[in-house]
């Protein structure tokens, strides 16, 4: 049936081997992926919801937009895609190796591994359990359970290619070999941290190093986890879908190489502009721009296979989903290396700008692939047709409209808010002093961002009953009969052969020459920061934390203030009109972790200390629109009663001495004692102001802490 | 305590040169393999994906 079947089997009929694929790990990946997938997006539609209607669920600490935006970027990261890629991944490398998954437990250990590790997710960010670093706030017993779980997965994976019947390694199993090995990496050492708690961690980075390791495994997170995978999808489903190979496999052999060559280093583009050092920015920038050949390359790519097959495009629903989003990956990743130009960077950063761009990313490329390769999939294992065509056309529309009516509201809203901050009036003083007027202008963008999407999430509905209608029609093949010739123990060598052919056919050798790639990258941007003193100019006003600001700081990372507030005043006129001197980096040397932050949904923070009276605080984290009437930020009522776990104070002071901060030795038995000196003193500073306060509670701790934020260098000045 | 160790590596100056060199030299190597590749192979391995057997019907679209 296919242009180029059947080259390989050369072995006469009487040695191939009966074998069956399993099909029983790829439904359950599937049905999570669905299951996941509407969780993730409905938590989605909670936060932009809450962004217009800031009490909509008042009160309700473990619902609070802090705690469950870290909910929603990790489940559809690593719950959505996540499953998206196990089972595209188990489906496609069976078939590619001709071979079943080479241990079955193993399918079912990484199966409900993973979704144990989703669950314990959905448990402790809304409890506030969280490492306070973007799409890597699961805590230290949890990131223990991936290691172990990700081990598992890829043992099962190498052993399947190690035990394969086709001598030769497709370009789809590179990428997923590449993934594999940069996913851990990434993940080990960006959560690299000293337990104090059961729940609670302190990582060994602390400020521009955690910066730097943060950003590494963001942006990587983004590239090994969101885009190689779905890249090698893209290499299988897409010849499938469209029964044509591949355009050019040339290319995908390009393609590979040069992305994850050059995708590890372009990290620093997330910190343009921050304290992190010139030469590192400088590095992100060029890498990201080169970044564009190579996904150029690949999306033409996928989109060329559908050549001679664009007549069916306009019929079959696969195939829309499938252009769509590589077309929305095209997009994103021109636009990616866009954003990392220092001089669009300095509009875009902070703004809403950024989340057009990944959700992009996410909706198009993450979203539309996955949907396609369902409504692909699931007819064939259940041996049936599709239950409505037009259903899943209607689907595909009601998406696409989605992402546009989501994306573009998003887009202007980062242009005008980022125009609002850096315009001056003609007497030099900024025309827009009060943020919260920059908030206001953009609140219709956001009711428009959140209709995009909730017809996207529609959509996903749609695609639900579309596939439980086509599985109820069908019957499922829980293995399907397979057979194939064994790998000869001899391999006959061709004539002309040459060492790529050699790696070709080497997963183990692949699997080390892509994490010397990789790591090559990782180490050179991140060596010379941690070596070279000088990146890191001391202030010697910076002094570490007294513990009831340390125990303040904990709460602000409980409460997920960084995915609303930076801590990072650029060196622009603008900024250090609004926010005060810009940011140093040796300001941050005590911060584990650091929390510069990605979006400013409200104002920075780093030089909010004694910037307002103890009570303003007290009574903006009270009610918040009642000292500033319109602002979306939520009350945090709960913070007022809540009492102060200070039996861990001397652990963390300890856990902070073995990191290197300077306390004194034994301070860490005097240290409680000192909170409540210094909280007594907050109490009685609101007590004058008509604030009747308990001193053991949360809230004295927080405003300790905002009051300290960025007064290190003040100090300094007026000495 | 990790500063330390990176701390004593010798001619950590080298480091970006030499991965400069890696670069090029790889993929300009590359290039030359990939431009120079059996095209019957290259026919092959992107004809991977559609080898097995299946029964395309299972997805036809209603004629109509």
């Amino acid at each position: 049936m296919s242009l180029h079947a059947n080259t390989s089997r050369t072995a006469p009929a009487s040695v191939l081997e009966k074998f069956a694929y399993d099909n029983v790990t790829v439904k359950n990946f599937a049905f999570a992926t669905v299951f996941w997938g509407v969780a993730g997006m409905t938590v989605g539609l909670l936060v932009a919801l809450q962004m217009i209607f800031p009490e909509l669920t008042d009160g309700i600490a473990f619902l609070s937009f802090g705690r469950i935006r870290p909910l929603h970027t990790n489940a559809v990261i690593f719950a959505f895609v996540g499953n998206g890629i196990f089972m595209g991944v188990y489906y496609s490398l069976q078939r590619l190796c001709k071979a079943r998954m080479w241990n079955d437990a193993l399918s079912k250990i990484h199966f409900w591994g993973w979704q144990a590790i989703i669950l314990s997710a959905l448990v402790t960010l809304p409890m506030g359990i969280s490492s306070a670093k973007e799409y890597a706030e699961l805590e230290w017993p949890i990131d223990i359970a991936i290691t172990l779980i990700w081990v598992v997965f890829g043992l099962n994976m190498i052993m399947t290619i190690v035990n394969r019947r086709e001598r030769h390694i497709y370009v789809a199993i590179w990428f997923f070999l590449a993934t594999w090995i940069t996913v851990a990496m990434l993940h080990i050492v960006n959560n690299l941290e000293v337990p104090v708690t059961l729940t609670k961690s302190y990582p060994i980075f602390s400020g521009v190093q955690d910066a730097l390791v943060q950003w590494w495994y963001g942006h990587n997170a983004v590239a090994f986890f969101l885009t190689t995978p779905y890249l090698g999808l893209m290499y299988y489903f897409v010849p499938k879908a469209a029964n044509r190979p591949v355009y050019s496999y040339r290319l995908s052999i390009i393609h590979f190489w040069a992305l994850i060559f050059i995708y590890i280093w372009a990290g620093p583009h997330h910190l343009l502009y921050t304290s992190l050092p010139d030469w590192a920015q400088s590095l992100g920038t060029v890498f990201s721009i080169m970044l564009i050949a190579p996904s150029w390359g690949g999306m033409l790519n996928g989109l060329l296979t559908l050549r001679g097959a664009w007549d069916k495009v306009r019929t079959d629903p696969v195939l829309k989903f499938l252009v769509v989003a590589v077309t929305a990956y095209g997009m994103a990743t021109f636009e990616g290396p866009l954003l990392s130009i220092k001089s669009v960077n300095a509009i875009s950063h902070y703004t809403d700008w950024t989340i057009g761009h990944v959700h992009v990313g996410a909706l198009g490329w993450n979203g539309f692939l996955t949907f396609g390769i369902l409504y692909w999939l699931i007819p064939r294992m259940w041996k049936t047709k599709l239950h409505s065509v037009k259903l899943a056309n209607s689907h595909f529309w009601i998406g696409t409209l989605g992402i546009i009516v989501y994306c573009i509201p998003l887009y202007w809203a980062g242009f005008t808010q980022s125009l609002m901050w850096k315009e001056f009036t003609e007497e030099g003083y900024l025309a827009y002093p009060n943020f919260l007027e920059t908030v206001l202008q953009i609140l219709p963008m956001y009711m428009w961002r959140a209709v995009g999407g909730a017809m996207y999430l529609t959509g996903v509905f749609m695609m639900v009953y579309n596939l439980v209608k086509t599985i109820n029609a069908g019957s499922f093949a829980a293995n399907e009969e397979a057979e194939a010739a064994p790998l000869s123990k001899k391999y006959e060598k061709h004539e002309n052969e040459y060492w790529h052919k050699w790696i070709e056919r080497r997963p183990v050798q692949m699997l080390v020459l892509s994490l010397v790639l990789v790591a090559i990258g990782g180490l050179i941007e991140m060596v010379p920061t941690f070596m070279i003193e000088s990146n890191i100019p001391k202030i010697a006003s910076v002094q570490p934390y007294t513990p009831l600001e340390l125990q303040g700081r904990d709460v602000y990372l409980k409460e997920g203030c960084y995915t609303c507030h930076s801590q990072m005043v650029r060196p622009f006129r603008s900024e250090t009109e609004r926010y005060g001197e810009y940011s140093k980096s040796g300001e941050f040397i005590y911060d584990y972790p650091f929390q510069w932050g990605s979006k400013r949904t409200g104002p920075d923070l780093h030089r909010v200390g004694g910037k307002y009276p103890d009570s303003w605080h007290y009574n903006h984290m009270l009610d918040p629109r009642g000292i500033s009437p319109g602002s979306i930020m939520p009350a945090y009522q709960w913070m007022i009663t809540n009492k102060l776990d200070t039996t861990t104070t001397a652990a963390k002071i300890r856990t902070m001495q073995l990191l290197g901060v300077p306390y004194p030795e034994g301070y860490d038995q005097q240290a409680n004692a000192d909170l409540m000196k210094q909280a007594e003193e907050i109490t009685a500073n609101l007590k004058r102001d008509g604030i009747e306060a308990q001193s053991d509670t949360e809230i004295i701790a927080m405003i300790a802490y905002l009051q300290r934020l960025g007064t290190d260098i003040k100090a300094s000045k007026s000495e | 305590m990790y500063k330390d160790v990176l701390r004593s590596i010798d001619d950590i100056s080298l480091f970006p040169v030499i991965a400069i060199l890696i670069f090029f030299v790889f993929f300009i190597l590359l290039g030359i393999r990939v431009v120079k590749m059996d095209k019957k192979h290259v026919n092959k391995m992107a004809g991977l994906p559609l080898e097995e057997e299946e029964n395309v019907s299972l997805f036809s679209l209603p004629s109509n």
